[in-house]
């Protein structure tokens, strides 16, 4: 027998720390987040700092009163030794998922409801049954008007577009497609959605181009897998081309407006909210996909959010029937062919 | 204490419909949107339940034990017939406001759930107090419902405007749920405060004769 | 068992109790329903008094079905006490086509609308973001009674003679909202006052007039020369201007897409897929056109009945040259007969807008004018004359006399005038004026000749109104 190793765990160290994954998420969204500012103006980057100023102050509130800090003063300074940026995350996609002319308070109170109730109450990092950010918005959206009217990005003009006759009082593109009025899918049309000029929509999910370059980045990361998102967007993008007759010319406008990319890249693949094994996980994308293009042909509004938050609650139902892998679980066949030869 | 503080104190507090035995939900969920309209729902049914329970206590004895709760119903949907028809002749707006769930409170588990527990095996005068204890202590926690959500919901208070500012998540049957569980949760620590003070006191003066003062 | 056991068992006396307590309550019930009644009379003056504060209902009246609204339409009116008007409308035009119902209380002062006292919410169809229209919103359609006595209308964007409500991130709603509210102020006007309802004027409707956003026509001998701006309908992506010609048999002679307004769809042009139209057209008269329309409607809406033979693949561009085809032909006898005014008309550009008609009218000469005179008239909803402007003034220069100087002033004249009233100026009720001798004293400046034209123009503006709003 050779050595037997005998010491206390964790017997294998890895530099994948729950802090340093969330760094990745902030780094991947910082593009979007910049080109944010940038269509939206300087009020964009208030809205994004108060939102993750008020996620974090939130999670240290909570975290002194349920600790009773006053009772050992030293937990004032040691919160921030053990803190993971989890509500960094949550409060900088919660600021990118809101308009951009909406009043300050608006990503206070939701980054306080998405970071107190949706994410402490429930038992803090990792006990979340739905994405905090996600229930954030949904919270807003139902509590203020403010929130459907959306202003439009700036236009650099780079690129010669048709543009529909009243894009100016903010009806998103999405909408517009939805409400039934052809949208001239153009070659320049293509790239202002892609870039996100002129285009109206919240702060983050405009510029499509960097929110794929933060999905390469996580990709590359080993954050995300990388078939997750384009599976629930191809899923997204066929199933609307089906409910429109299957006119192929529906596929572009469904995906590339609207918060599906946003959610798709950012907030489906937040690891606690989604399934544990790979066939759940297939289940759990396509269920999003079929869901969000019958839900937007149906209710005519941008219904990311909800369906994600939907599908979240579902999770658990897609853990409990469908078997994982267990961890070091070998094929049988494969181990046959080991031992065989 | 004697038995009617203790029927009281237990329609009030420690079996509150509301926050401890979870009965009547619906009501509760669809009608805290306003201060008015909870305390308009409560009210309604604490006479609803005092006739009810008075009446089938007076028939216990006649009222054989396998048809009680067809007779229970009958009654019951009888009492909630006339309180309707009075509401909707005397104080429209309330009838309007209630909409579908005054003539949902037959089926309000509170009402054939004190008549089956305590109406039908007790004398009138302990029913009816019964009754009217259970039915207070619904209208108190619908009416702290109410105001939580109708302030924070609408920023008003019994109709009267106070806050410009309002959530509307509050008003929505999301907050409804959320209200809710805040409160059960807050009338619980309370309680459980309150009763662990109360046992130690006890546990205390039981003790004494052994440790004595210095 | 016997029948003695059975009435001594329990379900025998269970049921006698459950029985008795049935009839009971029953009782009971009946007694308290008599005294307790609420019937549906006192229900309607229930929800009347919620909308009335200090006033009631005195009588509801019937829909007066031969007023025509665009854009809603009226569900039920009541007189209340104080002579205003409670009226129950819907507006269409809201978010994917839904409507919205309002109840509209109507201020009436001397016998003419004074303004609007409530708007209360009632209820929607389609709508899905009604929370953001609040109390305040509906505020606002009571403060702005002055306007609205004066004729201006609610609508959605800036425009002249429209108040502007709109809620934003709810463009559509608030459309089906305004249209409501409109609606009720027309029908008030329209069926309880008569006012800019069908006014006198001695000719049918033009047919096709909701298709068409703007005719120019010219009119000489038996030949109508038109230039037809064709709204667009379905989902083409403008408007069409087509030049059609249409001779003495009513026929089409010449027939030219000047603007075509087809989509352009990535490397598609629908243009290209339309059938060849001016070759299908030339030579065909009103009844050969409206066979290929498919149907006898004087509205076009959509392509539903259109012949097959044009679902080329562009079928929608097809139908607008079909429905311009059939302005000019189905008009054709119009324009150089029965108009009012025609014959002294050389050429007209009519542009319709709501209720509004903006003319542009050439007047033949008469008697010893020099020329023809050019005159830009508009004629508001009250079928009066809101402006006028002579834009080529066609008077003759004799020497160092300018006519022109000698006319009267005859735009502050006409602003405000109604077609009874200019009749009154012209002196006459021939629908062709050869002279002037029945033209107003008043008139006679020196430049008669040149008023009367003034006059023709004023007439034949308002006394068509009807006809070209259609």
């Amino acid at each position: 027998m050779k050595q037997l190793v005998v010491s206390a765990p964790p017997h294998l160290k890895t530099p994948r720390t729950t802090k340093r994954i969330m760094i990745d998420v902030v780094i991947a969204l910082l593009p979007a987040a910049i080109m944010g500012v940038v269509l939206f103006g300087l009020y964009a980057l208030l809205i994004l700092a108060l939102s993750v100023l008020s996620a974090v102050l939130t999670e240290y509130v909570y975290e002194i009163v349920a600790h009773k800090a006053w009772k050992s003063p030293s937990y004032f300074l040691d919160f921030w030794k053990g803190f993971d940026f989890t509500s960094v995350v949550t409060g900088l996609l919660l600021g990118m998922i809101i308009p951009a002319n909406v009043p300050w308070y608006l990503p206070v109170l939701g980054a306080v409801f998405a970071i107190a109730v949706v994410k402490m109450l429930f038992g803090g990092t990792g006990k979340n049954v739905v994405n905090p950010a996600v229930a954030g918005r949904v919270f807003l959206f139902i509590s203020f008007a403010a929130m459907t009217a959306y202003p439009v990005g700036k236009d650099f003009g780079l690129f010669a577009v048709y543009a529909p006759d009243n894009i100016v009082t903010g009806a998103t593109p999405l909408t517009e497609y939805l409400a039934g009025n052809t949208v001239q899918v153009t070659k320049g049309m293509i790239s202002n959605w892609l870039f996100g000029f002129g285009m109206t929509g919240c702060i983050g999910e405009t510029c499509k181009i960097a929110l794929l370059l933060g999905y390469l980045y996580l990709v590359i990361r080993k954050v995300i897998k990388f078939w997750q998102p384009l599976l629930y967007i191809a899923v997204t993008g066929l199933f609307a081309v089906c409910l429109e007759g299957f006119d192929f010319t529906a596929f572009l406008p469904s995906v590339l407006t609207g918060g599906l990319l946003l959610g798709a890249i950012f907030m489906a693949t937040d690891y606690v909210t989604s399934p544990k094994s790979n066939l759940g996980n297939i289940i759990y994308f396509v269920a999003l996909g079929l869901i969000t293009a019958g839900l937007r042909k149906a209710t005519g509004i941008e219904v990311v959010s909800f369906v994600i938050l939907l599908m979240n609650i579902v999770v658990p139902l897609i853990d409990k029937f469908v078997p994982r892998r267990p961890f070091g679980y070998v094929r049988e066949k494969k181990a046959k062919e080991v031992t065989s030869k | 204490m004697n038995k009617y503080a203790k029927i009281t104190f237990n329609g009030l507090i420690q079996n509150n419909p509301t926050f401890k035995l979870m009965l009547g939900m619906c009501a509760t969920l669809a009608l805290t949107t306003s201060a008015m309209n909870g305390v308009g729902m409560g009210l309604t049914v604490t006479i609803i339940l005092t006739l009810s329970n008075t009446i089938i206590s007076l028939l216990r004895k006649v009222i054989p034990g396998s048809v009680r709760i067809p007779a229970f119903v009958v009654i019951i949907a009888t009492l909630v017939t006339i309180v309707r028809m009075v509401l909707d002749k005397f104080i429209p707006d309330l009838y309007e406001a209630m909409g579908v769930f005054l003539p949902l409170i037959v089926v309000n588990c509170i009402i054939l759930g004190r008549a089956e527990a305590f109406a039908s095996k007790n004398p009138v005068f302990d029913s009816a107090l019964d009754g009217l204890a259970t039915g207070l202590g619904f209208t108190l926690a619908l009416t702290i419902l109410g105001i939580i959500r109708e302030f924070l919901g609408k920023g008003s208070l019994f109709g009267i405007q106070i806050m410009p500012f309002s959530i509307g998540f509050f008003s929505s049957a999301a907050g409804a749920f959320f209200v809710y569980g805040i409160c059960i949760a807050i009338f619980t620590a309370i309680v459980n405060a309150v009763s662990l003070k109360q046992k130690r006191r006890k546990a205390l003066n039981f003790a004494a004769p052994f440790f004595p003062r210095r | 068992m016997t029948v003695k056991q059975f009435l001594k068992g329990n379900a025998f006396k269970s049921l006698v109790v459950l029985l008795i307590i049935v009839i009971l309550c029953g009782g009971v019930l009946s007694v308290c329903n008599h005294f307790l009644f609420v019937s549906d009379e006192e229900r309607n003056l229930r929800a009347y008094s919620k909308l009335l504060t200090d006033d009631s209902v005195k009588e509801e009246l019937a829909i007066d079905q031969t007023v025509s609204l665009s854009d809603g339409s009226v569900n039920k009116v009541c007189l209340t006490e104080k002579g205003n008007y409670l009226v129950q409308a819907t507006g269409t035009g809201g978010y994917k086509g839904g409507t919205v119902t309002l109840w509209v209380l109507v201020n009436c002062e001397d016998g003419a609308l004074a303004g609007i006292g409530k708007v209360q919410y009632e209820s929607n169809t389609a709508q899905t973001l009604m929370a953001n229209f609040n109390a305040s919103y509906y505020e606002e359609f009571t403060k702005h009674n002055d306007e609205i006595a004066s004729g201006a209308l609610f609508g959605i964007e800036e425009e002249e003679g429209v108040i502007e409500t709109v809620v934003t991130g709810t463009t559509k709603s608030s459309n089906a909202i305004v249209n409501a509210v409109n609606a009720a102020i027309d029908y008030v006007n329209a069926a309880i006052f008569g006012q800019g309802g069908t006014p006198v004027t001695p000719s049918d409707s033009l047919l096709y007039t909701k298709n068409i956003k703007s005719v120019t026509a010219t009119v000489s001998r038996k030949k109508v020369d038109y230039s037809i701006e064709v709204k667009q309908i379905g989902n083409v992506h403008d408007n069409f201007v087509i030049d059609i010609s249409v001779d003495k048999d009513a026929r089409i002679s010449a027939f030219e897409i000047k603007t075509n307004g087809s989509s352009v769809v990535g490397d598609t042009k629908y243009a290209d897929k339309m059938a060849d139209m001016a070759n299908l057209l030339v030579g065909k008269n009103y009844e050969e056109i409206k066979a290929l329309l498919g149907t006898d409607a004087v509205e076009i809406t959509d392509t539903s009945s259109t012949d097959a033979s044009l679902t080329t693949g562009a079928t929608e561009s097809n139908t607008m040259c079909l429905i311009a085809a059939a302005y000019a032909t189905g008009n054709y006898d119009w324009y150089v007969n029965s108009g009012a005014y025609t014959k002294n008309v050389k050429s007209v550009t009519a542009t319709v807008s709501r209720k509004k008609v903006d003319y542009s009218i050439e007047v033949k000469q008469i008697g010893n004018v020099h020329d023809n005179f050019v005159i830009d008239i508009s004629v508001d909803k009250d079928a009066k004359i809101s402006a006028f402007e002579i834009k080529t003034n066609g008077s003759s220069v004799v020497g160092d006399t300018k006519y022109a100087d000698k006319m009267a002033d005859m735009a502050n004249l006409l602003v405000g005038k109604t077609y009874e009233e200019i009749k009154a100026l012209l002196g006459t009720d021939a629908l062709e004026i050869t002279d002037i001798s029945s033209t107003d004293a008043s008139l006679t400046t020196g430049a008669t000749e040149s008023n009367t034209m003034c006059l023709i123009a004023a007439a034949y503006a308002t006394a068509n109104y009807a006809t070209f709003i259609g």
